[in-house]
């Protein structure tokens, strides 16, 4: 049973083919771009930068199943979508919220992945 | 009780009809009757033939009539033979006045049981003749009811005097109607009549002197049912030549019919005993033989006679603790079935067998009914399976361990290659370069050998199946050149091939297996040539409506196979030794080739002379033109083969072109796609812009294309490619890679504007190869 509860490396650890090395590169990717991803998506909510959210939460798609995280990867949908319809924009703040209070702990477990491989 | 005595004891009151119309003689009668004590009467009065017919038709059953002849209606024996034509079973009694004597002996004759005088009888008399005629028809009615449950009927015959009598049991026998049929002697004269057989039995009985019994098939006059009966006839001279013939009929059909069965049962079991493979026998309890078929001197080898002679057909039973039980149950009378046991023969040799038994009794003594069948071949053939199965089962098991071992094996030989290609992008020193050229080459070598074993297997377990598709046999020759290219160039060798004018352009088969055959033989040539060149050509054979058949041909300049590995070069696991080299391999190409090119229905065979080199020929049909469905057929399940195909050939060359921004997208991708070809030429561009750039100098297999990418996106990027570009790459397969949920839905939409297909992000590494092997291998058929 995995020790962590808010990431799951399944899929990022089938990607690494059971290299070591590689799957440190792809952790190491993962949280510089959390790190700078997630708390862009919130200036460019504050400036109303739709077609950047948009753009912005499209890649953060397939970079968030590597952390196996399902409540960020709907939040992110949620946004995407209404970024991308401009529809019920006024919501996309909180789903920006359930990103930012899920994202320390995400991160703290994937350095925590990351230390342990030396 | 005699018939006497219960005639006798009969002591009800008798019901008698009198027929006198004079009323004073009438009462005188009643008066008479009363008075005596022989006799108890009710007595009933009628005056006229017509008054006593209807009274007998009302209630026929009386016990007697007392008839005077004369009647106002009817007078004379006239009364009398109406009444007994109406009535012919009547118990009558014929009143006659003094002058009418002699009518009473001819009333008699006639069918009267008796006659009395009017005047010259008392009551007595009257009583006595009246019970005795009572009593006597009662009797005959009884005889009458034995014969007829008895079948058996009585005949009586003096020919002098015209005189024939037949019981009416005689008439059932025959099928006529008793009473209303009623034979004379005249009638048996005639050769047609039933009867005319008592006729030939009174001669015969009469020249025997004795009393003649025959047993004859008669056929029954109303339904023409087969009887079977028995005749007895008696012969009794009276005087001069005159004779009484007294004869008896008895039906004995029944009792015949079940003789008959029971004669044809005992045949049956007759023929079932001596013909049956079964030894069969009786014997007493302590086995000593009576009586037994020729199967059991059969079984026990040895002559019936002998076998007579034997104390005990027990002293053949095997072994000592079976034969106890055995024994046992026969001492206990417990019937034994299927019991085992083994026959000990003076051979020497023991058959396996199984006893049944039953018991019976004969005037010596309890008996025993055995029957032995023989199993011994059923078992060595039992047994003989068993072991069969046993080996089938365990080579199958082998064969599983091995394909799943060498499946277990492929995967981490993989990632070996995979990584060792990484590895080589770092920096590294010289002498690093050539260890990991050293390592990647073992790991080559051993992923070689680990895809041998498996198609191997596969082909033992009949797991290998063959599709048709369209494709050209000079773009496969052009390809395999190509693929061989670079080792060609290692040893400095010439490789050419020729691919005949009447050869047709396209044909249909499994190209797949075919380039595989080609690969390998061709390869061979390759690996065993230093010097020289290697050759390979296509020619056409035969060619009719439907089909064409293919020679080909790989010849080469290297170290020859000598004559006695010629004959043996095909099987598996057979290598080729040069002064002390062993040639890498695990020795199963060639029988991998071999089985590949004969489930297909082709030959292959060999040519060689030591040290001037070696030809390879093989022939294959192919069709020439295929069903549109097929394809279909043959895409999806060329998907699953590919796996395995390109999997299990780490040379392959596929050169894939990745358009992503996503650098941790990059990244797996590139690795995923190493991972499953080792050999894979990979490039990147960040970008719709920079991968036409790419696009413009160098030729790719296939594009992997993210839809949504900065400068210039997918979709821009596809549509530039499929106008602007020149040449092979503007046809080239572009198979998208989004997190665009909505191309599901939107599919056509994609199609339309250019991309063959796409996956989605995050992808399975399954679903990428399948895409990919689909859209090139589809490539070089539409190339």
């Amino acid at each position: 049973m995995s020790r962590y509860h808010h990431i799951n490396l399944n899929y990022l650890e089938n990607m690494s083919h059971g290299d070591d090395s590689m799957k440190k590169t792809l952790l190491e990717m993962l949280l510089t771009e959390l790190e700078s991803e997630i708390p862009k998506m919130k200036s460019l909510i504050e400036e109303a930068d739709w077609k950047t959210l948009r753009e912005t939460s499209h890649r953060m798609k397939t970079t968030l199943p590597y952390v196996g995280n399902q409540q960020m990867l709907n939040a992110n949908l949620e946004i995407e979508n209404r970024a991308k319809q401009l529809r019920q924009l006024e919501q996309v703040p909180q789903f920006q919220n359930q990103l930012e209070s899920l994202y320390p702990k995400v991160l703290e477990e994937l350095r925590a992945e990351y230390a342990k491989l030396g | 009780m005699t018939v006497k005595e219960s005639l006798s004891s009969y002591n009800r009151t008798q019901n008698v009809l009198l027929v006198e119309d004079d009323s004073s003689y009438a009462r005188l009668v009643e008066i008479l009757l009363g008075e005596s004590d022989i006799i108890d009467c009710k007595i009933t009065n009628k005056q006229s033939l017509r008054d006593s017919l209807a009274e007998l038709q009302e209630q026929p059953h009386y016990d007697a009539v007392l008839l005077d002849l004369s009647l106002p209606d009817s007078r004379g024996f006239s009364t009398l033979e109406h009444m007994l034509g109406a009535h012919p079973s009547l118990n009558i009694i014929v009143l006659t006045g003094r002058n009418d004597k002699d009518m009473g002996l001819h009333a008699v004759k006639a069918g009267a049981q008796d006659f009395l005088v009017k005047g010259e009888f008392d009551a007595e008399d009257l009583a006595k003749s009246l019970r005795y005629a009572i009593e006597r028809n009662q009797f005959l009615k009884k005889l009458e009811e034995t014969q007829r449950l008895a079948r058996i009927g009585n005949w009586e015959c003096e020919p002098d005097k015209h005189y024939f009598m037949a019981s009416d049991e005689v008439y059932r026998i025959f099928g006529l109607p008793p009473r209303q049929t009623k034979y004379t002697c005249q009638d048996m004269l005639n050769p047609q009549n039933p009867f005319h057989l008592f006729l030939e039995l009174q001669k015969e009985s009469r020249e025997n002197k004795n009393y003649i019994q025959k047993e004859i098939w008669i056929k029954r006059l109303d339904n023409n049912e087969e009887r079977f009966v028995t005749l007895r006839c008696s012969a009794r001279k009276i005087e001069g030549d005159e004779y009484y013939y007294n004869g008896i009929i008895q039906d004995f059909t029944d009792l015949k019919q079940a003789h008959l069965a029971q004669k044809e049962s005992q045949k049956r079991y007759q023929e079932i005993f001596s013909q049956s493979y079964d030894a069969i026998y009786t014997a007493d309890l302590n086995g000593h033989l009576l009586d037994c078929n020729d199967s059991t001197a059969k079984l026990l080898n040895i002559h019936k006679e002998e076998l007579f002679s034997h104390d005990s057909i027990h002293n053949f039973f095997f072994p000592e603790e079976q034969k106890t039980i055995f024994l046992q149950h026969l001492s206990k009378r417990t019937a034994v079935k299927d019991f085992e046991l083994q026959i000990a023969r003076k051979d020497d040799q023991y058959r396996f067998c199984l006893v049944s038994t039953s018991f019976g009794k004969t005037s010596e003594g309890a008996t025993y009914n055995c029957i032995i069948r023989d199993i011994t071949e059923r078992k060595q053939a039992e047994e003989l399976r068993q072991a069969r199965d046993i080996a089938e089962q365990t080579a199958k098991v082998r064969e599983q361990v091995i394909a799943g071992v060498s499946h277990d094996m492929r995967t981490p030989m993989n990632a070996i290659i995979g990584m060792l290609n990484l590895l080589k992008r770092t920096e590294l020193t010289d002498d690093q370069v050539e260890y990991i050229q050293s390592i990647k080459q073992s790991s080559s070598i051993l992923l070689g050998i680990i895809n041998d074993i498996l198609q191997a297997s596969s082909i033992k377990n009949n797991n290998v199946s063959f599709e048709s598709e369209r494709f050209s046999p000079r773009i496969l020759a052009t390809n395999l050149k190509e693929m061989l290219a670079h080792k060609v160039q290692e040893k400095a060798l010439e490789l050419t091939y020729a691919v005949a004018e009447n050869v047709p352009e396209y044909i249909w088969g499994d190209q797949l297996r075919l380039n595989q055959i080609l690969y390998n033989l061709v390869g061979n040539a390759v690996k065993f040539t230093e010097r020289g060149k290697v050759h390979f050509s296509i020619d056409k054979l035969r060619e009719d409506e439907t089909s064409v058949s293919l020679k080909f041909t790989v010849k080469d300049t290297g170290i020859g196979i000598p004559p006695d590995k010629l004959e043996v070069i095909f099987q598996p696991f057979t290598r080729v030794y040069q002064k002390g080299k062993v040639f890498e391999g695990t020795g199963l190409g060639l029988s991998i080739v071999k089985n590949l090119i004969e489930l297909q229905g082709g030959s292959i065979s060999a040519d060689s002379i030591p040290g001037k080199g070696s030809t390879f020929f093989f022939e294959l049909t192919f069709k020439k033109q295929g069903v549109e469905e097929d394809t279909t057929v043959v895409e999806s399940s060329q998907s699953n083969k590919k796996e395995s195909i390109f999997e299990q050939d780490p040379e392959t060359t596929h050169k894939i072109l990745i358009v992503e921004d996503h650098k941790m997208n990059q990244v797996v991708a590139q690795k995923t796609l190493e991972e499953k070809w080792s050999n894979a030429y990979i490039k990147i561009a960040d970008n719709g812009k920079k991968a036409i750039e790419i696009l413009r100098k160098e030729d790719f297999d296939i594009v992997l294309m993210d839809i949504q990418m900065p400068v210039m996106d997918g979709l821009e990027a596809t549509g530039i490619i499929r106008t602007q570009l020149e040449g092979k790459n503007q046809n080239i397969p572009i198979l998208a890679m989004t997190a665009h949920v909505l191309l599901n839905d939107d599919e056509s939409y994609y199609r339309d504007k250019g991309i063959n297909d796409y996956v989605l992000k995050p992808f399975e590494p399954e679903e990428l190869f399948q895409k990919i092997d689909h859209y090139i291998g589809q490539r070089s058929v539409s190339t």
